[in-house]
């Protein structure tokens, strides 16, 4: 392929730069609305830890409810990252250049969240600082604190690396912005003018991030899995939860990355960027993660079903026919199985709207799964309770459990959204640079060069 | 007079008129600790001085005495926090529950709930009704903490709040604790309890580290069984084998080999391990409770009677 | 046949008064004991004498105990003979009451009909070994962490970190690289 027109590249250029600090109507509603919920979250959490966490409906059974079943959750979510930038890359797809920066940002967003949960389930956590002072590295809770803490500072700087170029980029031509942002433009560009020195350099340090961040976020949720599976609990007490966290994990992150692009798609007008293409092969991803772990679910629970030990048989009975039911079989059929139909058939697959309708559906499906792996076991110990006091061995969130947990997602969101108003949610160079070598198809763009209004350059 | 509104005298005196430290405990109420609470914020930088303000400490023989508040901090520790982590030198406690004695009258609970200063509704030793399946006969299993030698709590606690001592006790710094309730979800007998709310607090001031104090409710931090350490100090026996009359509790020193129960009467723990058939309970876990069991054999009340609630069931 | 009677209405009024009498004021007894062991028991030997009239106190019931953290434990028990000495077996599976493996044999008099309340008490070191109190092992469930966990940990964190600190190195590279065409 020969290098790209330079008054073509700049109006790709241009066209991506387009999003950054533009206002959206419709983004602006979606912020109000995300930070209304927000600073009621925050109000909640405030009565919460003036009274303590006596306000949530966790009592001493259920002693973990929500908020760890969204920690894990969040951490799941926090994989998408490794997954675009690191296995993706070393199976050598090319048409994730444009979805790298968007999965960065999930990945941000979620990890830090997944930092947050621990310290709205503490009963102190004004002693949060005992885990540096006093630490006992025997705890999976300090691998934890340790695992989220190096994710977290391996992904911001995954974000950053691929954004050096993009910033110079916005140095060089965003001259008429504000003052302390060409500033900073400047300062974190890091003088980045393209030559070979800085090329190289650049992508070795990828490459070296990339192959780091993958055993870290791997380990970040395999940890998290032992939260659980290092106890004796019944239900919990079982070696498949690793994997059975990791790749549930992908498949709920694959989920949320593929509603993000859809969203993204037409709020900010990246038809030609986020492609049929891309929807086309995520969903061949989640097809495959969500027949994966339908098979990792039969195995977690038709095992011991088939056995019915005695402990493991109040949790399972629970589950395929108790209370808890309706949410086991949706999670089942709604989450898993009806996805997997849909995904299985190409003509479904290539309709953006069927992708992200099974998106939906996999990603609820995910949400509840996270509560059914924390909640059902704990209210059947190998104790019986008895004599409980009233409302010691249910659990019905309160309010202000609900409003948590509600502004942690909607915090998860916001601050995604936050994290694509300063940047192009596209990596520009990386993009025209692999257009050039590779072409369009491959990179999964359509006609980035034919719709711009400068005659092309013959090819 | 004495007691201001936000007095929680009423609570603690109703019913403990036998016990001796409740007495004090009144007694240092008239001495005025309703002032204390009036006066409380204004008077803490006076600390050579009489303040005049009298305050209940707990001593470490465990009598109450009222001082003026100036002088508590006269009262050191006579154990230092080291010593309450290693533990009481020589000993590994040891506790033998006969469950054929055992009628379920909740004696220990009571008696345990008054020394430990706990409202009705926190049990540190339950009394649960088992069956272990239909047609056998169920029975009474009374359930403190195991204080495990291969203890689950404390491998997952991730600041040292909940350690083993080498006296054999699974104890909890309540100066520590975090409240990630991960000890809560590991421990496999349901023992730990966890101060969702601001706790009731009795009126005195312990002077021992917080692992080794009488009253360990928190809020935000997790309490259980402690087999009474600071009794076992002074080699008095814990609260509920005290307060149980059917000498159904046995509590001992596995390295005299000896438990004593509420009669006063001391047996060799070996030979009622051996004669008794004793087990310990869910032992397949490899948790190595030191709390073991006879079983329910020619027991002393009628099995008939008891009724097994409903798993889950709420009062 | 009328004299006989008559001793036996003295001797019968002589046993009562007696009574009566030891009764009314027990005596003072005095305890002494002396320990022998064979292979498998300890053998206790007390005499007991009359303080009073330091005679050997006969009849009178003695119990052995053993104490303990939480009390008192009985090993055996025994009536003096007309010498005023009662032996008693016990098995020499007895533990030491602390570290210097001791323990005290107490030598009781209870609620005895000739003899008040007393008591005699010796120090025997015990024939089985004392269990050492020993600091708990480095451990996943003790305070400190074994050194397999502490240097895995440890290398596993660091090499991570050290290869975040390389990306970044190279970052600066970056920046260094352009600074050279600059110049």
């Amino acid at each position: 392929m020969e290098k790209l027109n330079p008054e073509i590249r700049n109006q790709i250029e241009n066209e991506l730069l387009g999003t950054v600090g533009r206002r959206y109507r419709q983004e602006t509603f979606w912020v109000i609305f995300l930070g209304v919920i927000c600073i009621g979250g925050t109000v909640a959490w405030i009565i919460q830890l003036r009274k303590g966490l006596g306000v949530t409906a966790m009592r001493d059974y259920v002693s973990w409810g929500l908020y760890i079943s969204l920690l894990f959750f969040f951490v799941g979510v926090s994989l998408i990252g490794a997954l675009v930038s690191c296995v993706l890359r070393m199976s050598g797809a090319k048409w994730r250049y444009p979805l790298i920066r968007i999965a960065e940002a999930v990945t941000l967003s979620a990890i830090f969240f997944a930092g947050f949960m621990p310290i709205l389930d503490m009963g102190r956590p004004e002693r949060l600082y005992f885990l540096i002072t006093n630490g006992r590295i025997q705890s999976p809770i300090l691998w934890d604190v340790v695992a989220i803490a190096t994710y977290f500072i391996g992904s911001v700087i995954y974000f950053y690396l691929p954004l050096i170029p993009d910033l110079a980029i916005m140095r060089d031509k965003l001259t008429d912005a504000p003052k302390w942002r060409r500033k900073l433009w400047r300062w974190l560009s890091m003088g980045w003018e393209d030559n070979l020195l800085q090329r190289r350099l650049l992508k070795k340090a990828m490459l070296i991030l990339c192959i780091v961040i993958l055993p870290v976020a791997i380990s970040v949720h395999t940890i998290s899995a032992w939260l659980i599976a290092f106890t004796l609990r019944p239900g919990w007490n079982s070696t498949i939860m690793g994997p059975y966290f990791v790749f549930g994990a992908l498949m709920a992150g694959t989920a949320i990355m593929i509603l993000i692009i859809a969203k993204l798609r037409h709020g900010y007008r990246l038809e030609h960027y986020l492609t049929p293409k891309h929807f086309n092969n995520l969903a061949k991803i989640l097809l495959a993660l969500t027949a994966f772990y339908l098979y990792l679910n039969i195995n977690k629970y038709g095992v011991p079903a088939y056995k019915m030990a005695k402990e493991e048989r109040a949790v399972l009975e629970d589950l395929f026919y108790g209370k808890h039911a309706f949410f086991f079989w949706f999670t089942q059929i709604a989450g898993l199985v009806i996805p997997i139909v849909i995904l299985s058939f190409k003509r479904f697959r290539q309709s953006i709207k069927w992708v992200v309708a099974a998106s939906v559906m996999v990603l609820l499906g995910a949400l509840i799964n996270r509560y059914l792996i924390v909640v059902p076991n704990m209210l059947h110990p190998f104790v019986p309770i008895q004599h409980a006091q009233h409302g010691y061995a249910t659990y019905n969130p309160t309010l202000i459990e609900w409003a948590i947990t509600a502004s942690s997602l909607a915090g998860f969101v916001l601050l995604i959204i936050l994290l694509f108003k300063p940047f192009p949610v596209i990596t520009m160079w990386e993009v025209t640079e692999e257009v050039e070598k590779r072409g369009e198809k491959e990179i999964g763009v359509e006609n980035i060069i034919t719709h711009q209004n400068i005659p092309t350059h013959a090819s | 007079m004495a007691c201001g509104d936000n007095c929680t005298c009423s609570q603690n005196n109703s019913g403990n008129q036998d016990n001796s430290r409740r007495d004090f405990l009144l007694k240092g109420l008239m001495g005025g600790i309703g002032v204390a609470f009036l006066s409380g914020c204004s008077s803490n930088d006076n600390t050579k001085q009489e303040s005049g303000v009298k305050v209940n400490v707990l001593t470490h023989d465990g009598k109450l005495v009222t001082i003026d508040k100036s002088q508590v901090a006269n009262f050191k520790p006579h154990i230092s926090e080291e010593d309450v982590r290693k533990g009481i030198p020589g000993k590994k406690f040891v506790m033998v529950i006969d469950l054929a004695k055992c009628d379920g009258c909740g004696k220990c609970t009571k008696a345990c709930n008054k020394m430990h200063y706990l409202p009705s509704n926190k049990e540190w030793i339950e009394v649960l009704e088992m069956q272990d399946s239909p047609e056998v006969s169920p029975y009474y299993f009374v359930k403190p903490c195991m204080h495990c030698d291969n203890p689950p709590c404390t491998k997952v606690c991730p600041v040292d709040a909940t350690f083993k001592r080498e006296d054999g006790i699974v104890a909890i710094d309540t100066d520590r604790c975090i409240g990630c309730r991960f000890c809560m979800a590991a421990c496999p007998y349901s023992v730990r309890l966890f101060n969702w709310t601001e706790p009731v607090k009795p009126n005195i001031i312990e002077t021992t580290p917080a692992a080794e104090n009488v009253f360990q409710s928190k809020k935000g931090c997790v309490e259980k069984c402690d087999f009474c350490p600071h009794m076992a100090r002074e080699g008095k026996l814990p609260a509920c084998v005290t307060g149980c009359p059917m000498n159904a509790i046995w509590f001992g020193d596995a390295n005299e080999d000896a438990v004593t129960c509420y009669d006063g009467t001391t047996t060799k723990l070996s030979q009622l391990l051996e004669d008794g058939g004793a087990y310990r309970f869910m032992e397949e876990l490899g948790t190595e409770p030191r709390v073991y069991y006879l079983p329910p054999v020619n027991r002393t009340y009628d099995a008939k009677e008891i009724k097994i609630e409903k798993e889950g069931s709420e009062k | 046949m009328q004299a006989n009677k008559i001793y036996g209405i003295i001797f019968l009024s002589f046993l009562l008064t007696t009574t009566v009498a030891a009764q009314d004021e027990k005596l003072n007894g005095n305890i002494a004991l002396q320990m022998s062991s064979n292979d498998s028991m300890y053998v206790v030997a007390a005499t007991v004498t009359n303080i009073a009239t330091q005679q050997p106190a006969k009849d009178v019931e003695l119990t052995f105990y053993v104490q303990r953290t939480f009390g008192l434990m009985k090993v055996a028990d025994g009536t003096t003979d007309s010498t005023g000495i009662v032996t008693a077996e016990f098995p020499s599976d007895i533990r030491g009451h602390d570290s210097s493996n001791n323990f005290i044999l107490i030598a009781k008099v209870e609620e005895s009909d000739v003899m008040k309340d007393t008591a005699f008490q010796v120090t025997i070191q015990s024939k089985l070994p004392f269990p050492k109190d020993k600091p708990l092992p480095r451990s996943i469930a003790g305070a400190h962490a074994p050194w397999w966990l502490i240097i895995a940990f440890i290398a596993a964190v660091g090499a991570v970190w050290l290869l975040f600190v390389y990306v970044l190195y190279l970052v600066y590279r970056i920046k260094k690289a352009s600074m050279e065409v600059i110049s």
